[in-house]
This record gives C-alpha cells, sequence and structure tokens, in this order.
C-alpha cells in the first residue's frame, strides 16, 4: 500500500513532532524560517518580480484565483 | 508463463506487483523495483531478519524467470494461510506492529526505510509475525518517514481504542481498511482523555497539523531538512511510537468464554473419550490443512497440529482467541494461526473491486474441518435451519468432525432456556443425522459418556 504517493504534509509535520523536544525544535525553526523568509530581501524581490509578470498578463486570466497562485510558486521556487 | 495469477491486491505500488505460479509466489520488479531491491539483498538487517523468520523468505531468481513486462522477479516463501488485521486479537496486532517498527529501526541504521506502514505488511505463521511486503523497502530519502500517517491508522490507532476505552478494534478496520482517520480519532479522545499514553502528539497535534498545513510536498521536505532535520529524528520518531506501541495493553477480561473449560459441562470422560476419537480420525488420512469453528482455547487444534497439520483456530470472541495468541506466542508455535471470526458473519472479501482482500472462505481449502460444540449454538442461539449448518458444512467439502449436543445437554438447556418452547421441533439427533447423511459419508460415530453429545467423523458424499 503506498503511503508515499501521497504524503500528507500535515502527517510529515506530525511525525516530527512525535520525534520529541527535538522535532518540536525542528518544527518550530521551519516556521520562524518560513516567517523570516516573507520578510527576506530575496524574498521580497522574487514577490516584485511575480507582481511585474501578474501586470504582464490578461485582466481575465488575474481574476482567476488559481492562476496566480501557481504563477506565484513557480517564482519562489525558481528565485 | 501462462499459468501466472496477478494477486488482486498487488496493484498499489507500481515498482513491483505479486504474482502466483502454483504454489510459488513471485513478486514482478521494474527497474525502480530492482533498484529497491538492490538496497536491500544484502543488507545485514534483511539477512538477519529472515533468517530469524521475522521477514519473509526471499530468494532472486533468473531475470528470464520475470513475469512479462517486469525486468526481475523474487520468489517469496509461502504463508500457509492469509489473514487480515481485522482478523487479529490486540495482541497479534500488537505483535505485528513492534515487528513492523523494529524492523524499520534496523533498516534506518543501514539507510534503508519503508515506503509505508500498513498493517497489511505483516503476516503471521502460527503465532509468529512476519514482515511480508519486501517490496516496501527503499533507499532512505530525505525528510520523515512517510509510513508514519498510515502507521497511525492501521496500527496505533485500533490499538489506542482498545487499550484506553476497552473497545475491540476489528469492526472497525474490517469497514476502513485504510483504517482509523486522525480526524475521528480526536473526536474519540477529548478532553482529559487527549492526555492518555500516546494520544496528545500521534492524534491530537497530528490531527491539528493535518488540519493546519496543507500543500508543501518537496518543499516542505527541503525546509524540514533546513531546519536541521535527520535521520536521527525519523530515528526518534520511531523509537518512541515503539515505546508507546510497547506500553499498551488491553484491559479486556469480560468474556463468557474465557474461562469456558472450566464452566463448561464436559467430564474429564468426555474430554478423553473426544481427544482419542480426533486422533483416531486423524490416522486415517493426511491433513494439511484444517480449519477449528469455535475453537476456543484450541485444545483440539492443537491435537490435529500435533499431526503435522497447519491449523487455523477461529473464534469469534476476540479475548479467547488473544488467551490462546498468547499461549502459541510462549510455544512459539508456527502450527496453529489464531483467528477472531464471527462464524455467523465470516469476513467477506473487501476493497477495490472487492478483490482486493479476500473473502475467508476463498484463502484457502481445507482438508478437514472441526466443528466440536458449535451446531447447538448456530441452530439454537441464531436460530439457523439445521439443514442450513449442514450444507454450510458441506461448502468446504472437506473431511468433517462434528459434535451435536443433544437438547437435554445442561449446555444446550442454557440455550434454550429463553427460547420460547417448541421453536426447535427439528434439533434432534436423529433429524441431524439424517441430514448429515445426506451430504456426508458417516465413517465414525461416538456417543461421550456423559451420553448427550455424540461425535461424528465424516466425508463429502460425492
Amino acid at each position: 500500500m503506498l503511503a508515499y504517493l501521497d504524503a500528507n504534509s500535515g502527517s510529515l509535520i506530525a511525525s516530527v513532532i512525535a520525534g520529541g523536544l527535538a522535532g518540536f525544535v525542528v518544527v518550530a525553526k521551519m516556521g520562524w524560517r518560513r516567517v523570516l523568509g516573507a520578510f527576506s530581501p530575496k524574498q521580497r524581490r522574487a514577490n516584485k518580480q511575480e507582481r511585474e509578470q501578474l501586470e504582464g498578463l490578461d485582466h481575465a486570466l488575474l481574476s482567476e484565483e488559481s492562476e496566480p497562485a501557481s504563477v506565484a510558486a513557480d517564482s519562489a521556487e525558481k528565485s | 508463463m501462462t499459468d501466472l495469477v496477478e494477486e488482486p491486491g498487488s496493484f498499489r505500488d507500481p515498482a513491483n506487483a505479486v504474482f502466483y505460479r502454483g504454489e510459488a509466489v513471485l513478486r514482478g520488479l521494474d527497474r525502480q523495483g530492482a533498484a529497491n531491491w538492490a538496497c536491500v539483498r544484502d543488507a545485514a538487517f534483511f539477512r538477519d531478519a529472515e533468517a530469524a523468520g521475522r521477514i519473509v523468505g526471499t530468494r532472486e531468481l533468473s531475470s528470464d524467470e520475470a513475469p512479462p513486462g517486469w525486468e526481475n522477479v523474487l520468489e517469496h516463501e509461502k504463508i500457509p494461510f492469509i489473514s487480515y488485521p481485522y482478523e487479529w486479537t490486540f495482541e497479534m496486532l500488537r505483535d505485528a506492529a513492534i515487528l513492523h517498527l523494529e524492523i524499520l529501526i534496523a533498516a534506518l541504521a543501514e539507510d534503508v526505510t519503508t515506503k509505508d506502514g500498513y498493517s497489511f505488511n505483516v503476516q503471521f505463521r502460527g503465532a509468529q509475525p512476519t514482515f511480508i511486503d519486501v517490496g516496501s523497502f527503499e533507499a532512505l530519502q530525505a525528510g520523515p518517514w512517510v509510513g508514519y500517517r498510515q502507521f497511525c491508522q492501521s496500527f496505533l490507532y485500533p490499538l489506542l481504542l482498545e487499550a484506553h476505552f476497552g473497545v475491540p478494534f476489528q469492526k472497525f478496520l474490517l469497514g476502513n481498511l485504510d483504517g482509523l482517520d486522525p480526524t475521528d480519532m480526536r473526536k474519540v479522545f477529548r478532553g482529559l482523555n487527549r492526555f492518555k499514553k500516546g494520544v496528545l502528539r500521534n492524534v491530537y497535534l497530528h490531527s491539528v497539523a493535518e488540519n493546519k498545513v496543507t500543500g508543501g510536498g518537496q518543499k516542505l521536505r527541503s525546509d524540514l531538512g533546513a531546519a536541521g532535520f535527520g535521520k536521527e529524528l525519523t530515528l526518534a520518531t520511531v523509537k518512541k511510537l515503539l515505546a508507546v506501541v510497547r506500553s499498551l495493553s488491553s484491559k479486556r477480561a469480560d468474556s463468557a468464554w474465557a474461562a469456558y473449560r472450566q464452566t463448561c459441562s464436559y467430564s474429564d470422560d468426555d474430554r478423553v473419550t473426544k481427544e482419542r476419537f480426533i486422533r483416531d480420525c486423524l490416522t486415517r488420512s493426511d491433513v494439511g490443512l484444517a480449519w477449528d469453528l469455535g475453537a476456543n482455547d484450541g485444545a483440539y487444534s492443537r491435537i490435529v497440529a500435533e499431526s503435522g497439520a497447519y491449523v487455523v483456530a477461529l473464534d469469534s470472541d476476540d479475548v479467547t482467541v488473544d488467551s490462546l495468541y498468547r499461549s502459541l506466542r510462549e510455544e512459539e508455535n508456527t502450527r496453529i494461526l489464531p483467528m477472531v471470526m464471527n462464524l455467523l458473519d465470516p469476513t467477506p472479501a473487501r476493497g477495490w473491486r472487492g478483490t482486493e482482500r479476500k473473502a475467508f472462505t476463498d484463502r484457502g481449502s481445507p482438508d478437514l474441518v472441526l466443528a466440536l460444540a458449535l451446531v447447538h449454538h448456530l441452530a439454537i442461539a441464531s436460530n439457523v435451519p439445521l439443514r442450513q449448518v449442514v450444507e454450510w458444512f458441506r461448502s468446504f467439502d472437506a473431511q468433517l468432525v462434528v459434535e451435536f449436543v443433544e437438547s437435554h445437554d445442561p449446555m444446550a438447556e442454557r440455550l434454550l432456556a429463553n427460547k420460547p418452547e417448541g421453536l426447535f421441533p427439528e434439533y434432534r439427533i436423529e433429524a441431524f443425522e439424517d441430514l448429515l447423511g445426506q451430504s456426508f459419508v458417516i465413517d465414525a460415530k461416538e456417543q461421550l459418556p456423559s451420553g448427550s453429545r455424540t461425535l461424528y467423523l465424516a466425508r463429502p458424499r460425492r
């Protein structure tokens, strides 16, 4: 039976926490990095680039919620 | 290769699949599956566990023998009779969980992990659990153990349910092949119950994390890696799980059947006669597989197993079966498989297309069926007409040792006490013998010294 095909992200985090205090620390550090990452110059540049890309897109496309999100995810990964 | 039969329950992992060729159990491997196998075939943990019977015996065959479409092929030792977690007792599920985790811990030390944490990865040879899903091993990847959720669902949660609330888990697992859901379990373990052993982290926080954290995939793994996650944390998780599982026990001892041997109406003479009758029956033909229907403490299963047969000992009372399992485990018995089975509602086929997990009666053909002190329970307690009881026996197409308990027997009287008078006019030994004779040839018959019970040895009429 394949759990790995659809490893639930929440369960992955839960499994780390289940490892005890060291697991809590890792998850806390990861969360903190994510918070800090949102305000980092690198992330800001990525956000700006993303906005510029979006401005170039058709208005109708912008009105679709899913598309900008995926573009944002792509640009964040590339940065 | 035309005689290959694909195992219908082996389709979820594209890297490998199980096939049968006659009695041989084969596992086809694709390129990825072969790479995974290369990681474990010479690993010390694998060879040690295999030698100890903790992992199913496995050998690599020539790639010429691989099933069509597969690059390589393994042959596995055959498990004498397949059982499923919803047919196991508390201790069986607990032992299977411990085995899974111990093997994983040993594998992690050699940078190997398992792709999943499913209770169906384990089978029993008698009272010995063995890990069968060799295709589940793969090289350790970055990130947490992906089998954690599945382990919780199919092993840990059912154990928690019984250990903390005394609720038998079998029906829940039968109804949910994936196991119990973290969010459902969180609703069960409310209030102070969330502080019971193993619950806070593995149920409550698990459910919270699952509901709050979505998406992420590989990004999540790299984030965890950047935050300092490593193999030692996976080991810590698995070791903590193991400690929780080891600490759990079932406190249920409320079974009316657990002390049956002490409270039943058998005299010593009856017991001795019954044992001799069964031994005599066993001298008449070779028995490979026997089913003991309503096995209770397994006393007669043991006699049959002494003859060299593999015995599946079935009883609906999980506490009694658990007690039998514990004693067989102590003896390191590998010839008697105890299973929880309500004979009035035997395990049906389950899963995808109704073929993924087989019905009990489709998993093997017995040579001998024991039905001792069973007919009166079916006919009187559960109102099954005698004709249907005999037809059911005939459907096994096997030799039958059956006991008929007459209505004046104290145990039958107890069952009849709460039934309206005259409800079972056909429940007479003459009627039973007549019906039995229509479907079977009666080779032997003996009344027990108490005078209210009669044993028959019968073979199917062709």
